[in-house]
């Protein structure tokens, strides 16, 4: 979940970085969105199965 | 490829999480069942993402990948005809017999069902298979990053291996297994986003298959004859040779693979280790493949993708690395390397691990130094660890020099796994195996694979001792030399067998089919049952095949 957030940040506060091959798509931070989120359902398991 | 601040800081921050599980674990590591096989202590969750991870090494990685680029998703077929039928095999049929007879490694089930002798031959040939196999791995990686990063290969390969050694000296293999689920997780974050980019920026699937051959987008459409596909392979060399021998030799003998289910909490989790692990396993080749499914496209179409050229044609092995450094900004740059490293370091790590409980328990306990207390085992296993990581790197070096060693590995998963199958196969289920049979059946299948080997080319290499025949391929050389010597094991092993007297069948508790009580599942939800699970994972499997044919 931290990766997802510093890439989503990051994503966020430049977001003029971009691949040379989709410029269109802000890849951090689609990406850093994503692994954020994968993080969040993962502690919330994680949360539940030891309660 | 140029790294920026932000792709070094998320470097650095890996490296900061692996060392720190291994330094938070050391104080659990008390003796040295701890250290070398976690107390049998893990969850299920946790030994079956260890369980693919520790075989998805960046040769995986970067291999699968060029292979993608190279034959299409027919290399899928590595996973969904190479792995899984063996993995749902070992879950259900062999985990009661590793797990239930408190063996602590698979060369000490040998020595259980068997001999000494038999388990000494397996422990050597594994021992020296783990820390090749290490050792290319960190050559690899060495190779790799200079080629893409100018990064030395002296402080490639010392940086790396010193990370690994630093937890898995703290943390055993508790600390390996929970780094490599980590590692997992990184890999799949780290590569996802490339494949879904490459393969959208290609149009889609349905622009895959516009513009490539057919064959590139098929997986059995095109097995007919061996000629008729890039692999060069017909549908019995991948059934048998992939599917079978090589398959089930690698996942259902292999200590590096099996020693991560070994490592859970029951009987029930073991058996449902492989099982649970093979769903992500079938969704793996959408993630480290298509991408080099969609390189291929992407090099057709005017979109400025670049690969670079080798003797002729492209250097498939630079695909992986040529669409992070066209598909990936700076900060997801970062990401992806580290999810590279993580697999070279997850591919090391178990390497390492495996290595050391086999040299401590196996040989050092066996014939070096029986009966001490568990302290001197527990200081034996750390010492192995740096011995091990120290062997894998002049391995690393040796390989730098002669590069034709990893031709040379490929072929000894072959003739150490595949007669080995045989071995454990007739072990498990026919209590007339006898130990003697055993022990010449895997000689003799080892030796078998050693003389086909010497005896046939493929692609200019192999026939040291003279040419009877010539393969299409290497690929189809290595799948021949593991069904011959599958075969003569099961051959020799079954005749000698019958000519000299098995163990009682009192000796053979929780070791053989016929004398062991499977557990009892029926009262279990379906996901408990290993039965179901295995069920489950098939017609998942086969849903990718229907789709993919």
């Amino acid at each position: 979940m931290g990766l997802g957030l510093i890439l989503t940040v990051y994503g966020l506060a430049l977001p003029g970085i971009r691949p040379p091959l989709t410029p269109e798509v802000n890849v951090n931070l689609y990406s850093g969105a994503a692994m954020a989120l994968f993080g969040a359902v993962m502690l919330v398991l994680a949360r539940r199965g030891r309660a | 490829m140029t790294l920026t601040t932000i792709d070094f800081f998320v470097l650095i921050l890996y490296f900061a999480f692996v060392i720190g599980i291994g330094w938070l674990l050391k104080k659990k590591v008390t003796t040295s069942e701890d250290f070398l096989t976690s107390g049998r202590s893990l969850p299920v969750w946790i030994t079956s993402l260890a369980f693919i991870a520790t075989n998805l090494g960046a040769q995986e990685v970067i291999g699968m990948c060029a292979s993608g680029a190279k034959y299409g998703i027919m290399t899928a077929q590595f996973y969904w005809l190479g792995a899984i039928p063996a993995m749902l095999f070992v879950g259900v049929f062999m985990m009661p017999f590793y797990y239930g007879s408190r063996a602590r490694s698979v060369p000490e089930y040998l020595k259980l069902r068997f001999d000494e002798k038999t388990r000494t031959f397996n422990a050597i040939t594994f021992a020296v298979m783990t820390v090749f196999s290490s050792g290319i791995s960190m050559y690899a990686l060495g190779l790799l990053f200079k080629l893409v990063l100018g990064w030395s290969f002296t402080n490639s390969v010392l940086l790396s291996a010193a990370i690994v050694l630093v937890y898995t000296y703290l943390g055993g293999l508790t600390s390996a297994i929970y780094n490599e689920v980590l590692q997992f997780f990184l890999i799949v974050l780290g590569f996802a986003p490339l494949s879904i980019l490459a393969v959208y920026r290609a149009g889609g699937w349905s622009g895959l298959q516009e513009r490539l051959p057919a064959v590139m987008t098929s997986t059995w459409k095109y097995m007919g004859s061996a000629s008729e596909n890039p692999m060069g392979v017909e549908w019995f060399g991948m059934v048998f040779g992939l599917g079978f021998v090589l398959s089930f030799g690698y996942w259902c003998t292999n200590f590096l693979v099996v020693q991560r289910a070994m490592a859970a909490n029951s009987m029930s989790a073991a058996r449902r280790t492989p099982l649970v692990a093979g769903f992500p396993k079938v969704v793996m080749p959408l993630i480290v493949i298509l991408p080099g499914v969609a390189a291929m496209a992407l090099l057709k179409m005017d979109v400025g993708f670049t690969l670079p050229m080798k003797g002729g044609s492209y250097d498939y092995t630079q695909t992986m690395t040529q669409l992070m450094a066209q598909f990936y900004p700076s900060g997801m740059l970062g990401v992806g390397l580290t999810a590279l490293m993580a697999s070279f370091m997850s591919g090391m790590a178990g390497n390492v691990t495996a290595f050391n409980t086999v040299w401590t328990y196996d040989i050092y306990q066996s014939h070096i130094r029986k009966g001490a207390p568990d302290s001197h085992y527990l200081m034996m296993g750390r010492m192995a660890t740096i011995g091990g990581t120290l062997l894998s790197i002049g391995t690393a070096y040796v390989a730098n020099l002669y590069n034709n060693i990893m031709d040379l590995l490929q072929l000894v998963f072959g003739f150490v796994n595949a007669p080995l199958f045989a071995t454990m196969f007739l072990g498990m289920f026919w209590k007339g195996a006898t130990s003697t049979g055993a022990f010449v059946g895997l000689v003799s299948g080892t030796s078998a694979a050693l003389v086909t080997l010497t005896l046939t080319v493929a692609e200019g290499k192999g026939g040291w001792l003279g040419v009877v025949h010539e393969f299409r391929s290497a690929l189809v050389q290595s799948f021949w030399v593991a069904i011959i010597a599958w075969t003569t094991s099961f051959v020799v092993t079954i005749v000698v067998s019958l000519l000299t007297k098995p163990k009682p069948i009192s000796e053979l508790k929780n070791l053989v089919w016929a004398a062991t009580e499977m557990p009892a599942t029926g009262h279990e939800p379906w996901y408990n049952r290993p039965g179901a699970l295995a069920v489950a994972v098939a017609v998942f499997c086969i849903l990718f095949n229907i789709v993919f044919w």
